[in-house]
């Protein structure tokens, strides 16, 4: 049963609203944008407008904090607004980025609550750069983000297998569910109702995501498909990975592709083709980067690149220098040096600082 | 919240790992909830060494933290449910302003809405069986106003079945799972007031267990709480007073029938109920992992089996009568995912191509 009227305080918070009208109105949006997230579908301002709001447009702002208020304080989640489209040249993207990410630092000290009000400061500022500002505009799609410390996140994540029953217990069947269950707080394949739910396709995301990153953050299809043959997957290889919870068919490698621009993790740019009639396809990341960051991503490489527990730490690393002389390191120097190495080949290769939280 | 007697509740990280952790599970056997319990607080406790639970990481434990939960998540109308369903009990995170089923299954479109609802309705409409095979949970795509592809209905089955709204049977029968049971039952009771049964010893919704065969009396029981009222010195019916000791019940449920039931076809739903071969109590043996702990004999089981094969009849007109669309009622007033889509230019593609049947009313 609805139990909505509780605090029974009629007080004005300006915008015409009761306080209670307020909060009901809020646990409305709350629960509209967790269904979206299921889905992986960002959250649109003008649903929220529609869905909840319909007699009353303007409390959005009200109504909009107030949700935002109960998603950090009871889910540890918060609605992030995603950016636009990218348009235009990569190099100058990045250098955008790069310059949002430095004035973002500067005010890091505020709460990570206070992220957006952050933004909106920003947004005040006076001098900010015409590309930006084109940045700014908004696009009044949201989705949601954990807000909770980046080590709780990662615990959140980690299977560990649950223990049998004392004595074994004799339902085969409940015994069977328990061992295809992760163990991980967070059940991947059961939060997401999408054919990207399944674990393994979470895999191949992020390995495209990686592999356009290390391409200059933009990738021609044929360059990004020739190194996904390498990986044995061509444009209609059949995905095998479904998730249980999942009711569509496996999806071949290039509906995997639409489905990621559909959902925002990339973005197909057509562009003219300077050589030759027509276009071509260029890949990018999309908005979801403020779910998973290019920072993110790096943190991802350097762990398949650098076996934190490589066999054997007593023995010693040759390794030849730039002046052809071999000398021996430590094993944990070897690696923090190869982790040094590996993230300006990154950088390099992304062509520019990589940005985001971790 | 202060007036729900919880003055100074405030959430701290471990409820909010807890409540990502049920957002994403949903529903899980109570062992499972109080071992994710366990591994929250070791969560928290790694970045912060000094936090001290609230509650102790065992059985009662939960249950209190659970309810510190629900009053948390009481303001966006979702609580925690507890309860028995089969073997287990169950931890289900629920929807309060949802009476109906498309609230929940948000992701489906609105023809696989309609097609689990149908399923539904064919499953409650079954009693005493409270289960239809394979066959006739696919057939029941012949009821959708759009088409659907056998293999699209296979495929949906399963994911209905993983996700807990319905569970499978070795029998390969369907019936309702314990997430739905827990979810769907203002629903259930309120559509399909003239199917459901409550049962008499816990007062819940039952589809699966045994019902007292004393004279008239039509007591239904869950298994474990008939057990447990077996389990007492001198058990008696709730209803009639007859000692169970004596009285054999009669299974509800997928026991309620035999396995060549479970062969259906089309054809065979309007032939002749061809007459019972021997071997139906052997059978029953193997149904009790369902939860029947009643032993039939076998005479009773034809005399049953033919008295089912009435009602069965019975429900089927009726079903025909009064179940269909028009006796469906609209749930409660709430914000229905479903319509969200209209807005939508970027959602699913086939959201759009099947008319919505779902909208009732
Ligand atoms: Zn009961
Ligand atoms: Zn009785």
């Amino acid at each position: 049963m609805p139990r909505r009227d509780d605090d029974g305080d009629s007080d004005q918070e300006g915008s015409g609203l009761s306080r209670a009208d307020a909060k009901s109105l809020a646990a409305q949006v709350v629960r509209l944008a967790l269904f979206h997230e299921y889905r992986r579908q960002p959250l649109k301002r003008e649903v929220i407008v529609k869905t909840v709001l319909a007699q009353k447009p303007r409390s959005f702002d009200t109504v909009f904090e107030r949700a935002q208020k109960t998603l950090r304080s009871t889910f540890g989640m918060e609605l992030v607004e995603l950016r636009a489209k990218q348009k235009g040249d990569v190099a100058e993207m990045a250098a955008a980025a790069a310059e949002t990410q430095r004035r973002k630092s500067k005010g890091k000290k505020r709460a990570r609550q206070g992220d957006d009000e952050e933004e909106d400061a920003e947004e005040d500022e006076e001098d900010a750069d015409a590309s930006k500002e084109k940045r700014k505009a908004g696009t009044k799609n949201y989705i949601l983000r954990s807000t909770l410390a980046p080590e709780l996140v990662a615990a959140m994540a980690t299977p560990r297998p649950l223990p049998f029953p004392q004595g074994g217990g004799d339902d085969e069947e409940h015994l069977a569910e328990l061992e295809k269950d992760s163990g991980s707080l967070i059940r991947w394949e059961k939060g997401d109702g999408t054919p990207s739910g399944a674990i393994g396709m979470l895999g191949v995301r992020t390995v495209i995501l990686c592999l356009v990153l290390c391409l200059g953050r933009s990738a021609n299809d044929d360059q990004l498909h020739a190194l996904l043959r390498r990986l044995n997957l061509t444009r209609d290889t059949v995905l095998p990975y479904v998730s249980e919870d999942g009711k569509e068919e496996p999806l071949t490698l290039d509906k995997y592709l639409d489905l990621l621009t559909k959902q925002h993790y990339l973005e197909k740019a057509k562009m003219p083709n300077p050589t030759a009639e027509g276009h071509i396809i260029e890949w990018r990341w999309g908005s979801r980067e403020a779910e998973f960051s290019e920072n993110a991503a790096a943190a991802f490489i350097e762990r398949i690149f650098i076996n934190e527990d490589e066999s054997d730490p007593e023995e010693d690393v040759v390794e030849e220098g730039p002046d052809g002389v071999q000398r021996r390191i430590t094993p944990a120097e070897a690696r923090r040096k190869k982790r040094r190495t590996l993230r300006q080949d990154l950088e390099r290769a992304a062509g520019g600082a990589l940005t985001g939280q971790v | 919240m202060a007036a729900n007697g919880h003055p100074a509740l405030r959430a701290t990280d471990l409820h909010r790992i807890y409540i990502q952790s049920l957002l994403s599970r949903r529903a899980m056997t109570e062992d499972v909830a109080i071992e994710m319990y366990r591994r929250a607080v070791s969560a928290v406790l790694h970045t912060h060494p000094d936090f001290v639970p609230a509650h102790q990481r065992n059985r009662s434990g939960l249950k209190d933290f659970l309810d510190e939960i629900s009053v948390l998540l009481e303001e966006v109308s979702m609580y925690v449910r507890r309860g028995q369903e089969g073997k287990h009990i169950w931890v289900v995170l629920c929807n309060t302003e949802a009476g109906d089923i498309a609230q929940h299954a948000t992701d489906l479109t609105p023809l696989e809405i309609t097609f689990y609802r149908t399923v539904v309705e064919a499953i409650i409409t079954s009693y005493p069986a409270n289960s239809v095979s394979t066959a006739e949970a696919l057939h029941q795509t012949a009821e959708l106003e759009s088409t659907m592809k056998r293999s699209d209905a296979e495929h949906l089955l399963s994911a209905l079945v993983s996700r807990q709204w319905l569970a499978k049977s070795k029998r390969g029968r369907y019936s309702l799972a314990p997430r739905a049971m827990l979810e769907l039952d203002h629903y259930l009771k309120e559509t399909y007031e003239d199917y459901v049964q409550k049962c008499k010893q816990c007062e819940r919704l039952m589809l699966s267990g045994v019902a007292c065969d004393a004279g008239d009396c039509d007591a239904h029981y869950h298994t474990h709480c008939y057990d447990k009222i077996k389990g007492s010195p001198r058990p008696k019916c709730r209803q009639c007073q007859a000692d169970l000791n004596e009285i054999q019940p009669r299974a509800i449920g997928e026991g309620a029938i035999g396995r060549n039931e479970d062969t259906w076809t089309n054809a065979q739903r309007k032939r002749k109920r061809p007459s019972r071969a021997n071997g139906n109590g052997r059978d029953d043996d193997d149904d009790e992992e369902d939860g029947n702990g009643a032993s039939l004999e076998e005479e009773e089981v034809d005399r049953f089996t033919q008295s089912q094969a009435q009602s069965q009849s019975q429900s089927q007109s009726q079903s025909q009568s009064q179940a269909g669309p028009s006796r469906r009622r609209s749930g409660r007033e709430t914000l229905v995912p479903d319509s969200i889509d209209d807005d939508d230019d970027d959602h699913d593609d086939h959201d759009d191509e099947s008319a919505p049947p779902r909208r009732r009313r």
